[in-house]
C-alpha cells in the first residue's frame, strides 16, 4: 500500500464530474493499488548492464 | 512445441494478430533477434519485473540477479510465444514470475529476509491467488506509468509514490501549478485507457 495516498480532488484540481471523473477516478485506485514504482538500480539501467558479462542477446550469426 | 524462430508459421501468426509495437509484436521481433525490440521491451517492462521480483524477494540485490534472470529467459523463450494464445504482456508476466520463483528456489540462494525500504504486498497473509492477482495488477499499473511521458511520468510519480502535494510538485519542477494540473489530468487520462479492463 502507498503510505501517503494522494487526495485524487486535489490533484486533478476537483473541477470534474460524472464519467470523466469516474475515469480518473479509476485509474487513481489501480495506482494506489499497484503501489510504489521502484526506481531501478543503475546496474540495471541498460539491458547490456543488466545482463552483466553474459548477456542474453549474442552476436547475430555470419 | 513452439516452432523455431525461423520458421515462416511464426511470421505469419506474429503478422496476422499482432499491433505495431505492441508487447506481442515486439516479442515476435525478440524471436526474429531483433536487438532493437529487445531494448524498446526492457525499456518498458525493466521497473515493472523489477518490481514484481522486489515484491517476491524482499531483498534488492536477489531482485537484481532475479530481474536479469527473467530478462534472459525472455530473450531465450520469446519464440514460444503464441499471440493467438494470450496477450503479450500476460505472457511476459508468466515467464518473469517464472524466472523469479526459480531464481528464489535456486539452491545457492541465501534465506529470504525483509529489507527496509521494499514494498509490502499487503498488511496481512493473502494466498497465493490473490499474491498473484495483486502482482499481475502492480506489474501492470507499472509497465503502464513507465509508458508516459516524462513530463506526465515525473508529477505523477511524485504525488502517488513520494506523497508530494500539487503546489510541491510545481516548485520541484518549476512549472506553474495549472501545468502540473494538467499533466496530472492527462497522465491519469493515459493511464484510464492503458488499464482497461485491469482490477
Amino acid at each position: 500500500m502507498i503510505e501517503h495516498t494522494p487526495d485524487l480532488d486535489s490533484l486533478i484540481d476537483g473541477r470534474l464530474h460524472g464519467l470523466e471523473r469516474d475515469r480518473f477516478a479509476r485509474a487513481h485506485d489501480l495506482l494506489v493499488r499497484g503501489g510504489p514504482h521502484p526506481e531501478l538500480p543503475d546496474t540495471l539501467a541498460r539491458p547490456h548492464a543488466a545482463a552483466g558479462r553474459r548477456p542474453p542477446v549474442p552476436r547475430p550469426a555470419r | 512445441m513452439a516452432p523455431a524462430p525461423d520458421e515462416p508459421e511464426h511470421d505469419v501468426r506474429c503478422a496476422l494478430h499482432v499491433v505495431a509495437d505492441s508487447e506481442g509484436e515486439l516479442l515476435c521481433r525478440i524471436a526474429e533477434r531483433d536487438l532493437a525490440a529487445f531494448e524498446i521491451l526492457y525499456r518498458r517492462y525493466a521497473r515493472p519485473v523489477y518490481g514484481l521480483a522486489l515484491r517476491r524477494l524482499r531483498d534488492r540485490e536477489l531482485a537484481e540477479d532475479a530481474t536479469r534472470r527473467a530478462f534472459a529467459a525472455i530473450w531465450r523463450s520469446a519464440a514460444t510465444y503464441v499471440p493467438e494464445g494470450g496477450s503479450g504482456a500476460h505472457w511476459l508476466f508468466t515467464v518473469a514470475q517464472n524466472a523469479i520463483v526459480d531464481h528464489a528456489r535456486a539452491p545457492s540462494r541465501t534465506p529470504l529476509v525483509a529489507s527496509a525500504g521494499v514494498p509490502e504486498v499487503t498488511s496481512r497473509e493473502p494466498g497465493p491467488e490473490s499474491v498473484a492477482e495483486e502482482g499481475w495488477l502492480a506489474f501492470r499499473v507499472h509497465a503502464a506509468v513507465a509508458e508516459l511521458p516524462e513530463q506526465e511520468r515525473v508529477p505523477l510519480e511524485l504525488a502517488y509514490w513520494e506523497g508530494r502535494s500539487r503546489s510541491e510538485i510545481a516548485e520541484l519542477l518549476g512549472l506553474p501549478l495549472g501545468t502540473v494540473t494538467i499533466r496530472t489530468r492527462s497522465a491519469l487520462a493515459h493511464l484510464a485507457v492503458r488499464l482497461e479492463g485491469l482490477g
